[in-house]
């Protein structure tokens, strides 16, 4: 057993590490004020972590938005709230469109395809699109297929699991007690409901959040230790892009270090969970940042663009797994 | 000309923020007219339509610009020189299948 000057690390080691049991909220708040000097250890730590509890596979994911903009719900980070000024405009991505933008995902060497709308929950027509395109993707594409459509009704989840849907996500965004001053036109207990009637129907649950929504780091800890009940199979971890005309549009983007310092500690409160490095991260990390995020307990990339922004080329992310030698997961594998 | 992310006049004002943000974002107004666009975002692209002026895509990021007369002129010194008699000859032979369409005729 390696030991350090900063106890929680040693504590971290033992009881994550060697056991496999994730951080309680408590500890995650030490890991989370650990000062600057720490920042070293504790990436390798949380590396060591995911390859010990995961392997060294990535798993690498595109995501396209069907249904952009005209949302009706306000979460004060997003642009495609109709109930903001945003420069955002409504659109509909056609079928064909849809099957072309999982194509281009299948050859970056994805093996995750997210289909995403902007919507509290899917109406008839958006449902009936979604099988429509999913049905075009699996005669077309080899890849997996997951949603994220909002809210779902018992209806709906059997629908999307009997579409094939493998995972569906949807994100708490935020810690419990920070989630009113984040979105006010439901609350975080409807998310929850959605995400508990995804796990009874067999899909694989995807939920993470956003960080820097002027949460403090104890609200951090909180978020880190409700997604660990959770259980998650996916945890997407994004980094708020301040968006021009939404309530969160001044913030500034959260510091780097604190960035590396979350993504070390949601890992080892998650240490069997698939993290995801997602929106956000160019503006907060630069181009160096996916490579500190893989080698901090980072396992999984979205690669490309986001839902309504730009993302770093594909195959920048994809020639930096082969260079710290990280295979892409295959399709059909769980990590 | 309007700047493409805020929809300002882009000689008028600052637009460092806009210069900043432009690497990681696709267009949103129309540098013609400032319509906000319709833009979609996919893994590997983005096209942006203005409902009056058409559709740009990811792959001509650079802004439309119109062409100048003098460019025009340029462009046209490049062409090989007209052959009249051949002209001539097509001419007829076009006016043979649709008629005349000289304004004076």
């Amino acid at each position: 057993m390696t030991t350090t000057q900063f106890s929680i690390l040693d504590i971290a080691r033992a009881q994550v590490l060697e056991e496999g049991v994730g951080l309680t909220q408590e500890q995650a708040l030490e890991v989370l004020g650990l000062p600057d000097d720490a920042l070293e250890p504790l990436l390798e730590l949380a590396h060591e972590v995911r390859m010990r509890w995961c392997g060294p596979e990535v798993e690498v994911e595109g995501i396209i938005s069907l249904k952009t903009g005209g949302c009706p719900e306000d979460c004060h980070f997003c642009s495609q709230s109709g109930l903001f000024d945003s420069p955002v405009r409504s659109a509909w991505l056609d079928v064909p469109s849809l099957v072309e933008a999982a194509k281009q995902t299948a050859k970056t060497g994805a093996t995750e395809f997210c289909i995403v709308a902007a919507v509290r929950g899917p109406n008839e027509r958006l449902m009936a699109q979604v099988a429509a395109g999913i049905a075009a993707i699996k005669d077309e594409v080899d890849i997996n297929i997951a949603c994220s459509l909002g809210m779902l009704t018992p209806e709906q989840v059997e629908q999307l699991a009997a579409m094939g849907v493998h995972r569906y996500n949807h994100n708490l965004e935020t810690a419990r007690s920070h989630f009113p001053n984040v979105v006010t036109t439901h609350t975080w207990e409807e998310r929850w409901e959605t995400l508990r009637l995804v796990r009874e129907a067999g899909m694989e649950v995807c939920c993470g959040g956003i960080l820097g929504m002027g949460e403090t780091v104890e609200q951090r800890a909180e978020f880190a230790a409700q997604l660990a009940a959770l259980t998650p199979d996916e945890v997407p971890l994004n980094f708020l892009n301040p968006r021009p005309g939404t309530p969160f549009g001044d913030l500034e983007p959260l510091d780097a270090r604190d960035a590396l310092r979350a993504v070390a500690a949601f890992r080892l409160a998650l240490p069997r969970t698939v993290l995801r490095f997602a929106g956000g991260r160019e503006i907060t990390l630069g181009d160096l940042g996916a490579r500190q995020g893989l080698l901090g307990g980072i396992n999984a990339v979205i690669v490309g663009n986001y839902l309504t922004t730009l993302g770093r080329p594909a195959e920048s992310d994809i020639d930096l797994l082969g260079e710290l030698q990280m295979p892409i997961k295959a399709l059909n594998e769980t990590i | 000309m309007f700047c493409d992310q805020c929809g300002k006049p882009a000689a008028e004002g600052e637009h460092a923020r806009c210069a900043d943000r432009r690497t990681l974002e696709p267009p949103r107004f129309c540098v013609d007219c400032a319509r906000r666009m319709v833009v979609q975002v996919t893994p590997t692209g983005w096209t942006a339509r203005c409902s009056r002026h058409g559709e740009l895509a990811s792959s001509s990021r650079t802004p439309r610009r119109r062409t100048t007369v003098r460019e025009f002129q340029e462009m046209a010194r490049e062409l090989p020189p007209i052959d009249v008699e051949q002209w001539r000859r097509d001419r007829e032979a076009d006016d043979a299948i649709f008629g005349d369409d000289r304004l004076d005729h």
